[in-house]
């Protein structure tokens, strides 16, 4: 059974100018053990996805189902409860951690306000986090602007993995740092994952990255799904024509076969009260008088869903076959 | 480069050791005393407050006993700074009036502080109806003039020592509450306040431990400032014959009571004026130095 379930999930924002529907009806599902990749560009809405996850947003509609109990609508007991369970590991090394907590204050911090143990325990179990993440114990006392990034997201790490979590919503974990360091932090939170059976929701927007960790890939535009199916396959096989954009945008570095590099013309629609129909139209090589409608995911070949009215067409324009070779 | 690998490898080998030389406090106090000007602001206050303290020391002469024999002398060696209409030793005068006009700034900067921080907190983290609420209530306070709003809450509470430091403290109050509400306005965006939450922070904590340590720098230059600021409004006050009344050597008072004899006798006038000048530029002085030595952003 799926760890979290995800039905039909709005979060919207009021804005001076209307409603922002910053997530639109997204429906998945994360496999207990799993990492699914959650992409798309700046701004449509996979942050906000994460963080309406682990109610750090109120959702609009619709429903959050983890470990087969519905968490949408909690009170303030519950939400500690969930918060147990559920963690996130924020973008920003450098804005996620207390300029005046040292490491030590930070790491401890969920333990002490969990009540769950003795004050020997949480210094044990606090050196115990910080061996884990592979912080050396001289650091305890440090303060976070004498660490480097890679260093503080580790700290960030060691936090949310205080509260014992059994899934974590990573949100752009790595993307504030340097790629050597990347690399350290996802090698670290793949053993973490194995270690502690960890599931996870990795928000980024870097496809090599997305590719390295992944099980399963959402692709995300305007706050709605638009392709969702097994990370190899997504890289294989893209159907949905924003995707295929989006993985023609990663550079290669075979010299003998250049990449074709699909370019999007034209402006992306506001998420301000959009107009029905399909968001990516605006910008969609293939679009016709049919994307007007609003567009709903199908499984086109098993566990692979796209929203695309369009697909016969464009995979005829590409001479593929629709159906899985 | 040799300084560097030896450094690097004792970081390696030993404990992490925390001393105040480390310390973020130290390099503030580095950069303070770095600013010569800033030094001598610091140097003029504890010279003030030291006149405060030692003042039945200073000088043999009583500050209330008139002595009708030496009215009106002129500086000279046995009265520093001369004497007034009535005798008095004005040197002394000044001394025990740092008394009054040192603390009447401190603790009416504190007194708003203590409000101005509560207020702010609830304005800045809760937004919203509280926020709106508390705002337009400052709107009021500072749509009327500072120093009429004093002069009334002096009418109403009566003139002396305490009724001043509660109008001062009320006065000053709106400066702190906007100043912190935008503080945390900033603050509370940054992802370590959601990570708080995410382990279960109470509001309170969250406000006390991570909003409020990290909103303070701001407020100690504002409070350095606002305290010049409050002793030259105290001396106002006393000038005008509402905040500490003769025969308390207020210095507002005192230069009240000098200025009908000014064309004759300025020294009447001038001493105590130039008191107030000074004590007010001092704690600019420190203010402005706290600011470069404070603020992160701006240094160079």
């Amino acid at each position: 059974m799926a760890l979290v379930e995800v039905r039909n999930l709005k979060k919207y924002f009021n804005t001076p100018d209307g409603l922002l529907h910053a997530v639109d009806n997204v429906t998945f599902s994360i496999q207990r053990g799993h990492t699914v990749g959650l992409a798309g560009e700046s701004g449509c809405g996979k942050s906000t996805l994460g963080r309406t996850l682990v109610h750090l947003h109120e959702s609009t509609s619709g429903q959050i189902l983890f470990d087969g109990r519905d968490i949408t609508h909690v009170n303030k007991r519950e939400l500690k409860e969930v918060r147990g369970k559920m963690q996130m590991i924020f973008q920003d090394p450098y804005s996620s951690l207390n300029p005046r907590m040292t490491v030590e204050d930070a790491v401890r911090e969920p333990m002490v306000l969990s009540r769950k143990y003795a004050s020997a325990e949480i210094s044990e179990k606090t050196l115990e986090l910080m061996k884990l993440v592979g912080i050396d114990r001289r650091m305890r006392q440090a303060y976070p602007h004498e660490l480097d990034g890679g260093r503080r997201q580790r700290v960030g790490i060691a936090r949310a993995l205080a509260m014992d979590p059994e899934f974590i919503v990573c949100d752009e974990p790595v993307s504030a740092l340097d790629v050597s360091i990347q690399a350290q932090i996802l090698n670290l939170l793949q053993d973490l994952q194995e270690q502690k059976k960890l599931t996870y929701l990795f928000v980024t927007h870097d496809m090599s990255v997305l590719r390295h960790i992944s099980d399963d890939i959402c692709i995300m535009y305007l706050g709605q799904m638009v392709e969702m199916c097994e990370a190899e396959e997504l890289f294989h096989r893209p159907l949905h024509p924003y995707t295929q954009a989006l993985l023609s945008a990663i550079p290669s570095t075979d010299i003998d076969h250049p990449k074709q590099r699909i370019m999007l013309e034209g402006e992306i629609v506001s998420p301000v009260d959009p107009k029905p129909g399909c968001r990516f139209a605006a910008r969609c090589p293939y679009a016709s008088k049919e994307c007007g409608q609003d567009q709903e995911l199908k499984e086109v070949s098993p566990g692979h869903l796209v929203a695309c009215c369009r697909l016969d067409h464009i995979m005829k324009s590409q001479n593929k076959p629709v159906q899985g070779e | 480069m040799t300084n560097l690998s030896v450094t690097v490898q004792d970081m390696e080998d030993q404990e992490y050791r925390r001393s105040f030389k480390d310390s973020a406090g130290y390099a503030t106090l580095r950069r303070f005393c770095r600013n010569r000007l800033t030094i001598f602001g610091a140097v003029i206050i504890v010279i003030l407050i030291l006149m405060a303290i030692f003042a039945p020391y200073l000088s043999p002469y009583s500050y209330s006993t008139p002595d009708p024999l030496n009215a009106y002398e002129t500086p000279n060696l046995t009265h520093w700074f001369g004497t007034d209409k009535l005798g008095r030793d004005i040197f002394t005068r000044i001394c025990y009036g740092a008394r009054y006009s040192l603390s009447l700034g401190v603790f009416a900067e504190l007194a708003g502080l203590a409000v101005g921080i509560v207020l702010g907190c609830l304005a800045g983290y809760f937004g919203g109806l509280v926020d709106n609420l508390i705002l337009r209530f400052c709107d009021v306070l500072q749509a009327i003039p500072s120093i009429l709003l004093t002069i009334i809450i002096a009418q109403v509470l009566g003139s002396g020592y305490v009724p001043t430091v509660i109008a001062l403290g009320i006065t000053g109050m709106p400066q702190v509450v906007r100043l912190l509400r935008g503080q945390l306005l900033s603050l509370r965006e940054e992802e370590y306040i959601d990570a708080a939450k995410m382990v279960n922070s109470a509001s309170g904590r969250i406000m006390f431990k991570h909003l409020l340590p990290n909103a303070i720098a701001p407020l100690i230059i504002n409070s350095s400032m606002g305290i010049g600021a409050k002793i030259m409004t105290s001396a106002s006050l006393s000038y005008l014959g509402l905040g500490i009344q003769e025969p308390l050597p207020e210095w507002g008072a005192m230069l009240a009571a000098g200025k009908e004899y000014f064309r004759y006798y300025p020294h009447l006038v001038l001493i105590p004026g130039l008191f107030i000048a000074i004590t007010v530029l001092a704690f600019n002085l420190v203010g402005d130095g706290l600011r470069d030595a404070l603020d992160t952003k701006q240094r160079k």
